[in-house]
């Protein structure tokens, strides 16, 4: 396992991450070690899809997507690990906390850590930030899959 | 007399002011405008705006045409926020000396400087430049006219 910290952009993040126009939610990720944690940024602009329905006169982004951007954040600390490149990742539970809003002009920085990660079954915390003040954060456990559903108990539905 | 500053505009008041709307608004943020003199702001690139899936797939970039509209928005800034010009539709006439310096990828921010230069009979004459870290990355002068004032002007001469 790599130790060592490294920079995507975002030709690089498209090969561990399968998210794509117009739901890739990541700009570029400054620091990623591979099973531990992930930093990066993205910027908000007028021009992206959500501005002219949510809402009408008062842009901001939603929520959900925000919850969807500190995931991927996640996620790519998961995916760098040797052997999971562009692996798909699933939400299994996430409690997310806003404490104001995120508007186009905003760069939303992102930082995640991997608390846990066993059996294709990680748990980890997001917190997202605009010019240095926490703006949201993220409790999340995500699946991946692949792996989660060769272990999962046989007799268990 | 002296100079009314405007600072801070944010989306709700850039559109009090231009025309444009999703998905030609290329500006997000104007630190400062003086009407009639100089506007200052900028535009954030994100992966996420339609141009980046198309142009180019393997090496997002920002399109020079995107660019330039940026630039020609942040001129109109500067005298769109004159009173009585709210909203006035706008024609571009002449762009020169338009040079790209640097490529431009998602996650850059594109810091925008406008200068009017001449404002007379319904033209509007300005240079622009775009900067990227504080690194020059584009730069054009614009002529920019207001038709319905070009109009009266030319019904009055004849």
């Amino acid at each position: 396992m790599q130790d060592e910290a490294f920079a995507l952009n975002e030709v690089e993040l498209m090969r561990y991450q399968p998210n794509r126009y117009p739901f890739l939610l990541i700009d570029r990720v400054t620091e990623v070690v591979p099973g531990k944690y992930a930093k990066g940024y993205k910027n908000l602009t007028n021009n992206e899809w959500w501005i002219p329905i949510h809402f009408p006169g008062n842009p901001n982004m939603p929520g959900c997507l925000q919850i969807e951007a500190m995931a991927q954040m996640l996620t790519v600390a998961l995916t760098s690990l040797d052997g999971m490149e562009g692996k798909v990742v699933h939400s299994y539970k996430h409690m997310g906390t806003f404490h104001r809003e995120v508007r186009p002009g905003d760069r939303l920085d992102m930082e995640s850590e991997v608390l846990s990660f066993r059996h294709g079954l990680c748990k980890g915390a997001v917190k997202g930030y605009v010019d240095g003040e926490l703006v949201c954060e993220l409790e999340t456990v995500v699946i991946i899959p692949d792996i989660f559903k060769k272990l999962r108990p046989k007799g268990n539905k | 007399m002296e100079d009314v500053i405007l600072k801070g505009l944010d989306i709700k008041e850039i559109m009090r002011y231009h025309n444009c709307g999703y998905p030609c608004l290329m500006l997000d943020f104007m630190d400062e405008v003086i009407p009639g003199k100089s506007a200052k702001g900028y535009k954030n690139f994100t992966y996420n705006e339609w141009f980046f899936p198309a142009h180019f797939e393997n090496d997002p970039n920002v399109p020079s045409s995107i660019l330039m509209e940026a630039m020609s928005q942040t001129l109109l800034m500067t005298f769109l926020t004159l009173p009585g010009y709210e909203r006035i539709p706008t024609a571009c006439l002449r762009i020169t000396h338009i040079e790209f310096r640097r490529k431009i990828i998602p996650g850059d921010r594109l810091d925008l400087s406008a200068e009017l230069k001449m404002f007379r009979d319904g033209i509007a004459y300005g240079k622009v430049e775009g900067s990227v870290d504080g690194q020059s990355s584009c730069s054009a002068d614009f002529t920019i006219g207001i038709p319905s004032i070009l109009e009266q002007n030319s019904r009055s001469e004849n």
